[in-house]
């Protein structure tokens, strides 16, 4: 996979899995599709403060987290795709310094600093003639630079938490999306 | 007659495959190309070769033209009806792929079959065509695409689909079953495109004119296992171009593509808003079995890429391979969901200057009249191997066919379908496109997806037309195989 490449072997992660009737194709299309607002769960609450932010409860997720720093890293067409950016505590919605490879990310070592991926990745499955993608959905985040690795083991599991939530019901969406085509 | 045919092709496909209704007749009459032709008068769905030789002779035993059609997106009425009385062939049911040998490096597909499947197929074996299909590769099946002929993934490097046959299965005007290339040898089989006279190249672009696909071999390459990309932003459409070229003529890239300002903006709006205010970009993947070798491509591209602009975040090319085959409701609509017809035309790089100069100059004359209609322009282009592949656009508000509506994500489509009609825009767009592609055949453009459209006919030297019309009058004497196409009938 190509989340391995760029990925150390020590960094912390989590893989949330969805299995969904459909193509590889349908899948990927419906992922870069789905607005917040059409999570099953969050999305009550995207839609509560829609007065506050009306685009971005609109706005496709996967168009909202290019536009917010990440850049894609990997691709294995309709298998794979990595995305990826660096960030500063838990936050994904400041700015900061952007990376445009995996060639940057990888090699950014500024202290204070996380490194972000997120990959989802396709495998088609066949059961009782019917035709199924298994979607998974890999968080990984490791300190960016030396030294920052306490603090970082301290924020992981409420980072962990909170990637959970948002990728099982991404996947939720997912699955209602396709089944509604 | 039409009756009579129905009945009797009925008999052959059975009910559920033989289509007389109104409704699907119309549908099996339509591409992109929103000009309105001939209806065909039955649709038929064959799923094997005996069904398919079964229909041509029946077809032929009372005269009535026989259409074979795929996916439907060619957008020069490739697959529209070019004379009353025809039988739509929708070749979809055809759908099997045969044979993946990552030992030879070949596989042996249905004409039915998508591009994306077909990726999907071999790409799981470890093999991949060289062409792996165009934009619209969800929709687009094999023999559709090898009729029209495209250029698009892997063209950088490997050129346009014709060129990853190696050999075809092909029924011809009464019924007989023709194999080319190494697949004619009784002792052989597909593995190789030449084998004497290269008779598969009489069937490739061929809008169907001289037989029905109904077996393809592919070449196939080694999986590449490191995908890398490079973007720049350049100043302007000559630079964007020769950039293009120069990265085109090293083969190292899988695609070289570039977007103007209205392409740039589109794909601001989906979540690449580094492009926000860059006017032109050139986008660049390279695939290479490893990645020390991708990453040695990339470094000797950056260099040629940087003498004509900056680099910017690479991750359009990237984003588009991830889903290659899923940019289709973003191509067939404008960005706002306007109507789409581009022509196209494949140029050396000797007249690359000549091209840009023609057509924005076309443009400027023509700037307050599509002011006054809301009508837009996009340019894309992109390098066919050392060629440079040239696509402009027209775009204005009109209404959106049902056709093109069933492409888009069900949301999209709901907001479209009440788009009014455009008349007066519309004749205005067509005769624009009309002017300018005359304009660029001027300057000698080739065409791929000649339909019935492209003035292909026109065009050849008097002994070439004179040649391929005796061919296509001994290959087929009744002119069944889809009459109106190549302007050669």
């Amino acid at each position: 996979m190509q989340v391995d490449r760029i990925v150390p072997v020590d960094a912390r992660g989590r893989i949330d899995e969805a299995l969904i009737e459909g193509s590889a194709g349908e899948v990927f299309a419906a992922l870069q599709k789905i607005p917040p607002g059409e999570l099953p769960r969050l999305g009550v609450l995207f839609r509560y403060f829609q007065w506050a932010m009306p685009f971005l409860a609109d706005k496709p997720l996967y168009a909202q987290m290019l536009d917010s720093g990440f850049a894609v890293m990997g691709v294995i067409p309709l298998r794979e795709v990595v995305l990826g950016r660096i960030a500063q505590g838990l936050s994904l919605l400041s700015s900061f310094p952007r990376v445009k490879n995996r060639a940057e990310l990888i090699a950014h070592d500024e202290k204070g600093f996380l490194k972000v991926v997120l990959s989802f990745n396709l495998a088609k499955e066949e059961m009782n003639d019917k035709s199924y993608t298994r979607v998974g959905a890999t968080l990984k985040i490791w300190p960016s630079g030396h030294g920052s690795g306490f603090l970082f083991a301290l924020l992981w599991p409420l980072a962990s938490f909170a990637g959970g939530v948002f990728a099982r019901d991404w996947m939720r969406a997912l699955a209602r999306r396709v089944a509604n085509k | 007659m039409t009756d009579t045919l129905f009945e009797s092709l009925s008999s052959t496909l059975g009910s559920e495959y033989t289509h007389i209704d109104e409704d699907t007749r119309q549908y099996y009459s339509m591409d992109l190309s929103l000009e309105k032709r001939e209806t065909a008068a039955v649709v038929v769905q064959p799923s094997t070769l005996d069904e398919v030789v079964a229909v041509v002779r029946k077809a032929s035993e009372v005269g009535a033209p026989i259409v074979p059609r795929g996916g439907g997106m060619s957008y020069t009425h490739t697959f529209v009806p070019g004379s009353a009385g025809c039988v739509s062939m929708d070749m979809r049911r055809m759908n099997k792929i045969h044979d993946i040998s990552i030992e030879d490096l070949m596989v042996v597909a249905d004409p039915g079959v998508t591009w994306e499947e077909i990726y999907l197929a071999v790409s799981e074996q470890g093999g991949r065509t060289p062409y792996w299909g165009p934009l619209s590769g969800r929709f687009a099946t094999v023999g559709g695409t090898l009729s029209n002929n495209s250029s698009f993934f892997g063209s950088g490097r490997y050129g346009l689909a014709s060129e990853a046959v190696l050999g075809l299965e092909v029924v011809l005007s009464e019924g007989e079953v023709l194999h080319t290339g190494a697949w004619s040898h009784s002792r052989s089989g597909p593995f190789m495109r030449y084998h004497g006279p290269d008779l598969t190249g009489i069937f490739l672009g061929d809008a169907g004119t001289m037989g029905i696909k109904t077996k393809a071999a592919l070449q196939l390459v080694p999986l590449p296992e490191s995908t890398m990309a490079l973007s720049f932003s350049v100043p302007n459409f000559e630079i964007m171009n020769d950039c293009i070229l120069e990265i085109g003529r090293t083969e190292l890239a899988a695609e070289v593509y570039g977007f103007d300002p209205l392409y740039n903006g589109l794909f601001a709006e989906l979540g690449f808003s580094f492009l926000e205010g860059i006017p032109w970009t050139v986008f660049v993947t390279v695939d290479a079995p490893t990645d020390d070798l991708a990453e040695a491509s990339v470094a000797y591209l950056r260099e040629i890429g940087l003498r004509y602009g900056n680099e910017i975040d690479p991750s359009v090319p990237l984003a588009v391979r991830a889903d290659p085959f899923g940019s289709t409701p973003q191509v067939i609509t404008g960005p706002k969901g306007e109507l789409w017809i581009p022509l196209h035309g494949l140029f050396p790089r000797s007249k690359a200057k000549e091209v840009c100069e023609t057509t924005l100059k076309y443009f400027d004359d023509q700037a307050a009249q599509m002011a006054v209609h809301g009508i837009r322009t996009s340019l894309l282009t992109a390098a066919n191997g050392k060629d440079l592949l040239f696509e402009p656009s027209f775009y204005w508000s009109d209404s959106l066919e049902g056709f093109r509506l069933e492409k888009l994500e069900p949301e999209r489509a709901e907001k479209l379908k009440e788009v009014p009609e455009n008349l007066e825009a519309r004749e205005i767009a067509l005769g624009m496109r009309r002017e300018l592609t005359t304009l660029l055949d001027e300057i000698g453009a080739i065409h791929l997806q000649v339909g019935k459209w492209y003035e292909y006919g026109r065009w050849l030297e008097p002994e070439s037309l004179k040649f391929l019309k005796s061919l296509k009058d001994h290959i087929d004497p009744k002119n069944l195989f889809n009459p109106g196409s190549l302007g050669i009938n």
